[in-house]
């Protein structure tokens, strides 16, 4: 799955197909990891917090490094799947294909393209199969390199601005991220091979639970020598209060104040920003619009669907689930942003001109719903956060698919420019209606059952564990009103009434879809329509590691918390 | 095969088979539809006559059993905390309300099918037509069995949606196209009110094991937690009643349904006015036991309103359909009431009789319309097109002697309408008005019956308006365009196709299908409403003879003007300025903001970036300049001094032979001057 292929061939036809094949293989492999996948049955693997509990664990040390009287630095090629996971591969492989498929209209220099396309989707699915936080973040740096290349030399006419704004912005998330991340490996032991070097067991195989309960009352007691302790970047092991050196940086029983607060809700918030800044969310969002307008239809297409989900789970997998206590304490400033990102993202987008702005407003504003859904930390919350991250990926990819469509044909993305495409392009037009409809939330399609789960679960958030307040899933609901509006708007303006373009020379050129694009929407929209009338088919793989989620971070965060406040 | 489809499957699947049918025939129309012959406009009509067939049966078999209820299916289900998990369900349930409305709906959809034959026929699209009708079907019926409330959210919504479609049928039509977004947005304003409503509802019970959207399962929790009367009820009943005035077109948000008429006319007949802004009323009715006796003040006070609201404007308008638009508004508006003062079976009554004389005027409408279309046709063919608005009422007239069939069809359905003994409107009017009367227990309550009597005369003027303008007189359309005498000699009733639906929804205006005694309900066929207040009655009818009289002397001769231009004519002919007003205070501000947040986007945020950015790159250059003064120059001082000591010692050796033996001179002198002074 990992392989890039970086055939140095010459002839230039040839690589688009070998893209396409490695991607629809990917898609395969991903099936059978997915047919494969256990979720029914009474001890369902439910992963999160516990490394057995994930699926298709891959473990090989990477580097060890002794450091002498600093211990022992451990990191791991660890990878997994578990039910937060597991819908985001899917989504990754689908649209890979898709995305491969559209990169066909590409034609300077393929060479590079399609090698760091396929280097983008080799990093993208590192990210949400990685275990090891250090891997992780290998792979989330690895994302900005092909992406700023793509956007930066396959791009619209601002293409510099707008790679370099995307580049600064997101490194910039990087670097708090990697902040962190070094704390957090100050802090935190690997207590498997803990219990190796400290000779608590002859090998690793040999360390059993009890050995472990051992190693981690000893390291709570302070009886393990520095020089025994196994750093880690295990993210597994971060989440369990018990691997932290007592008084380490980011212990939860260290008193390390930072500009007034404990120091793990500084790393929280950090954490947040530098993922927020992915999702993204109000205010970190304005790299978005442009990057979306100037990139090329396939990378805005993979942009949306694909790299705004790694925000998205970088959120769910790493400061939620190492900072239990940071998503209890902020919760009403995570469910805040969330309901901002709604109403400020279909607020802005009413007022665009260009579609591909339109679309990418309309991002920010589905994305919070995410936000809002995590926020409520409820069952349905998190489910829907979950789905909607899922569904966003396909109705996203439609909608910058579709907006590519257009532009293809004539290079002018205008709204105003065009009138009754519907004469002229029926079965686009008819593509276009179910696409606008799914994304404003029509029961049916998968938009609806995503923003519905978040709203029951941040409106009830306040009955169940008190964390977020009734008003925010109200404004939340308002934005789906919005929605309609800018959406509705649009198909009027655009595809009805009598059929006219600003450019007379376009008159012609505006022909209905061809094959080729027909195979790329048609797939999307049937997802959406099932996974629409079938949340089953999602939710049976996500719910168990969503209810763990959910219990890891309601527990973890309490015992935390009381040890913060002691 | 079809005995064995009656005669086999239990009321579950029988019901099922009535929902699915228009669902069918919606894929295979919409996928298929350019390869079957007529576009598959047979094969709709067929399944849309099976699905009411199939109503028919289940009608005859369930009524007077009581409630049955189908089996909870799992739609899905996940896991919550611990070892809980929730399930999502989907329901049915059928009893009398729901077998009525089911055989209300399917009929008049088949009735509409079969009329579009000849209407629609050869008009642009055609074949988007029968699919989108069988999505309608399928979503109202989706909404009348459902027992479960967020399956019924989603029918609704999809109930707006294909509203949407069909009212922007003619979609390059500007104002249809507009008209279709107006009605689904008006719809989705109500509707975040119901999707609020429904969020609570989901978490009502404080037992975490009682997760439901069950309807019948609410109703359980609601009696056994003793929740009646509750301010969370109150809520809810206000968030399911802001769906209900979306859908239903109440007041403030009735300014979609007028444009609505945007639509084809039997689309008109089906959806706007007998059946998709009923669901409203029969929501209402069916969650009629979870509404808070202070919703239910609310919900009298804006039907009273709207049913007032509604009927003053039908007296101004020209255009044919928006009279009826306007009258249903208004009579939504008495259902509504009929809730609001606790009689929910009357407004159910009125809601089915309402469904055949509304949807019979606008087939009648439709088919004058149709005349009028012709002409234009014929005009068109001798070469003398003009365009002139063949729904203008003050173009007609004198219809009555060359369609006679459609004049008595839709003189009926009118008399239904006012109200008038012998008719169906009269007895479900009368058992609103009745129960109206009676609520008030203080003085300011009598405001709310007061409107809706005021409401009987307007009612009877509009339609008595209407009726002269149409069908008595001269045919008017020749004062504008001489030529078009000779066409109305040519119109006739429409053919048998539209006919028969015209026939067959008048007779149902007749009390017989209702009750046997022409003036009481209380022995009703379906429902027994028995009198209340004689007084009521016998006011009413003499309200509605005296509109009659008014309106036929007012206007026999003066052409449809009531009033002088003025303001108050134009206040009620553009509908009390809503959308003006609605542009005002929503619109227009929306789009300020909209446009705020756009320029707070690009100027102050990417504004404050840049600067961040450009203040970067100028400290940049300060460092670069310090770089180069101060490091480079400290380091090209040391340079510099260098060079030139190296250069004054380089000057010493200038290769000259004098130089030297001066340099050796010098040296000499000073050794011996050192010499000297050390001894």
């Amino acid at each position: 799955m990992f392989i890039v292929l970086l055939m140095p061939a010459s002839r230039n036809y040839l690589y688009k197909y070998i893209t396409l094949i490695t991607s629809v293989f990917q898609l395969g492999i991903t099936l059978c990891i997915i047919a494969g996948y256990i979720y029914k049955g009474d001890n369902v693997p439910k992963g999160v917090n516990a490394a057995e509990g994930f699926q298709y664990v891959e473990r090989a040390n990477w580097i060890d490094l002794n450091l002498g009287s600093l211990g022992k630095i451990s990191i791991d090629y660890f990878v997994g799947l578990d039910g937060m996971s597991i819908g985001m591969i899917f989504l990754a492989a689908l649209v890979l294909v898709i995305g491969a498929l559209s990169s066909w209209t590409i034609t300077q220099n393929q060479k590079g393209y399609h090698c760091l396309y396929l280097l983008l989707s080799t990093s993208i699915i590192g990210c949400f199969v990685a275990l090891d936080f250090f891997l992780f973040y290998l792979f989330f740096e690895l994302l900005l390199l092909p992406m700023y290349f793509l956007i930066g030399m396959w791009g619209g006419p601002r293409r510099e601005y707008a790679s370099i704004k995307f580049f600064l912005y997101t490194l910039l998330g990087s670097i708090l991220i990697l902040v962190v991340m070094i704390g957090l490996y100050f802090s935190v032991i690997d207590p498997v091979e803990t219990a190796v070097t400290a000779g608590y067991a002859k090998e690793v195989k040999a360390v059993s639970p009890e050995i472990i309960k051992n190693v981690q009352a000893d390291l709570a007691a302070g009886k393990i020598a520095r020089l025994n302790t196994v750093h880690t970047f295990d993210i597994v092991h971060m989440m369990n209060p018990a691997n932290y050196i007592p008084g380490s940086f980011l212990s939860a029983a260290s008193d390390t104040m930072f500009c007034g607060r404990h120091v793990r809700f500084i790393a929280f918030l950090a954490l947040l920003i530098g993922f927020a800044i992915k999702l993204p969310s109000v205010p970190f969002h304005t790299w978005l619009p442009d990057a979306h307008v100037e990139a090329p239809t396939p990378i805005s297409v993979l942009l949306a669907a694909l790299l705004l989900k790694v925000g998205a789970y970088g959120i769910i997998r790493i400061p939620y689930s190492i900072f239990p206590e940071g998503a209890i304490e902020y919760a009403w400033l995570v469910g805040i942003l969330g309901v901002i990102s709604i109403i400020y993202g279909a607020l802005n987008a009413l007022a665009m001109k260009d579609i591909k702005k339109l679309i990418a407003y309309s991002s920010v504003s589905h994305m919070g719903f995410v936000l809002l859904g995590l926020a409520s930390v409820t069952a349905e919350g998190v489910n829907g956060a979950v789905f909607q991250m899922f569904s966003h990926g396909i109705l996203s990819a439609l909608l910058f698919l579709l907006a590519g469509v257009l532009y293809d044909r004539t290079g002018d993305r205008i709204i105003d420019n065009y009138r009754g495409l519907a004469s002229r392009m029926p079965s686009y037009t008819i593509i276009v209606t179910i696409t606008f409809f799914a994304s404003l939330g029509l029961p049916g399609f998968s938009g609806f059952i995503g923003e519905l789960f978040v709203l029951l679960g941040a409106f009830n958030a306040g009955s169940i564990n008190g964390l977020l307040p009734k008003w925010m899933a109200m404004v939340g609901a308002l934005g789906i009103l919005i929605g309609a509006v800018y959406y509705l708007w649009t198909l009027q303006k655009m595809f009805f009434g009598k059929f006219w373009t600003r450019d007379a020379a376009h008159w012609n050129i505006l022909k209905d879809l061809d094959t080729r694009e027909k195979l790329m929407l048609i797939p999307l929209v049937l997802a959406t329509i099932a996974f629409g009338l079938f949340p089953g088919l999602f939710f049976d793989y996500v719910s168990p590691s969503a209810a763990t989620f959910v219990e890891h971070v309601m527990q973890t965060g309490k015992i935390n918390l009381d040890l913060i406040q002691h | 095969m079809l005995p064995f489809i009656i005669l086999l499957p239990g009321i579950e699947q029988l019901s099922l088979m009535v929902l699915s049918l228009p669902f069918f025939s919606f894929l295979l129309l919409f996928l298929f539809a350019h390869y079957l012959p007529g576009k598959g406009d047979l094969i709709a009509t067929l399944f849309s006559f099976l699905s009411f067939v199939f109503s028919v049966i289940l009608f005859v078999r369930v009524w007077g059993e009581g409630i049955i209820t189908g089996n909870e299916y799992t739609w899905f289900e996940f896991f919550s905390a611990g070892k809980t998990s929730l399930r999502f369900t989907a329901s049915i349930k059928i009893y009398d309300l729901s077998a009525i409305m089911l055989v209300l709906v399917c009929f008049i959809s088949f009735l509409v099918h079969l009329y579009s034959l000849e209407y629609m026929k050869g008009k642009r699209n055609y074949s988007r037509y029968y699919p989108y009708l069988g999505l309608f079907t399928f979503s109202m019926l989706g909404i009348v069995l459902s027992d479960n409330l967020l399956i019924t959210f989603m029918f609704w919504e999809l109930v707006g949606f294909s509203s949407y479609l069909l009212i922007g049928f003619w979609y390059e039509k500007e104002e249809a196209t507009r008209a279709a977004k107006k009605a689904f947005l008006f719809n989705r304003i109500g509707d975040t009110g119901f999707l609020i409503a429904i969020l609570a509802i989901y978490f009502i019970s404080s037992n975490p094991q009682f997760r439901t959207f069950e309807i019948s399962t609410i109703k359980s929790i609601i009696s056994s937690e003793n929740l009646a009367g509750s301010a969370l009820l109150f809520w809810i009943g206000l968030g399911i009643f802001a769906g209900c005035i979306g859908k239903s077109a109440q007041f403030p948000l009735q300014a979609w349904l007028p444009d609505a008429m945007e639509g084809p006319t039997p689309v008109s007949a089906l959806i706007h006015a007998a059946t998709m802004v009923a669901a409203g009323v029969y929501l209402l009715v069916k969650l009629f036991f979870l509404l808070h006796p202070d919703t239910l003040y609310i919900i009298a006070l804006i039907g009273a309103v709207t049913a007032f609201a509604g009927a003053l404007p039908a007296l101004f308008q020209n255009d044919i359909k928006k009279v009826l638009a306007y009258s249903t508004i208004s009579q939504l508006g008495y259902m509504v009431m009929a809730i609001g003062v606790g009689a929910p079976g009357a407004a159910f009554f009125h809601l089915i009789t309402h469904g055949f004389f509304k949807a019979c005027l606008f087939l009648s409408a439709g088919a004058v319309i149709h005349s009028m279309h012709h002409i234009k046709h014929d005009l068109f063919i001798k070469g003398q097109y003009r365009d002139f608005d063949s729904q203008d009422m003050r173009l007609m007239g004198g219809f009555y002697k060359r369609m006679p069939v459609t004049f008595y069809a839709y003189l009926i359905s009118a008399l239904a309408l006012m109200g008038l003994p012998l008719f169906t409107g009269f007895l479900s009017k009368d058992a609103i008005l009745e129960s109206a009367w009676l609520w008030p227990t203080n003085s300011w309550m009598y405001l709310i019956p007061s409107l809706a009597s005021l409401t009987v005369i307007i009612t009877a003027v509009y339609i008595v308006r209407q009726t002269i303008l149409i069908f008595f007189g001269e045919f008017r359309l020749p004062s504008v365009y001489p030529f078009a005498k000779e066409e109305f000699e040519k119109v006739k009733d429409p053919s048998f196709l539209m006919k028969i639906p015209l026939i067959i929804l008048s007779l149902f205006c007749i009390w017989i299908f209702f009750s046997p005694n022409p003036l009481d309900t209380e022995n009703g066929w379906l429902f027994k409403i028995p009198h209340l207040s004689f007084t009521v009655t016998l006011i009413s009818v003499i309200l509605t003879l005296s509109g009659i009289i008014a309106g036929y002397f007012i206007f026999r001769k003066s052409g449809g003007e009531l009033l002088k231009e003025g303001a108050v004519v134009s206040v009620l002919k553009n509908n009390w300025y809503l959308d003006q007003l609605y542009y005002k205070i929503l619109v227009a501000p929306g789009m300020q903001i909209s446009r705020l947040l756009a320029f707070t986007d690009t100027k102050i945020i990417d504004g404050a970036l840049h600067f961040l950015a450009i203040s970067h790159v100028v400290f940049a250059h300060i460092i670069a300049w310090f770089d180069r003064v101060f490091v480079d120059g400290t380091v090209n001082l040391c340079v510099w001094i260098a060079g030139k000591t190296g250069g004054l010692a380089r000057s010493f050796q200038t290769g000259r032979i004098q130089g030297y033996f001066i340099f050796a001179l010098i040296a000499l002198l000073s050794l011996l001057i050192w010499i000297i002074i050390q001894s």
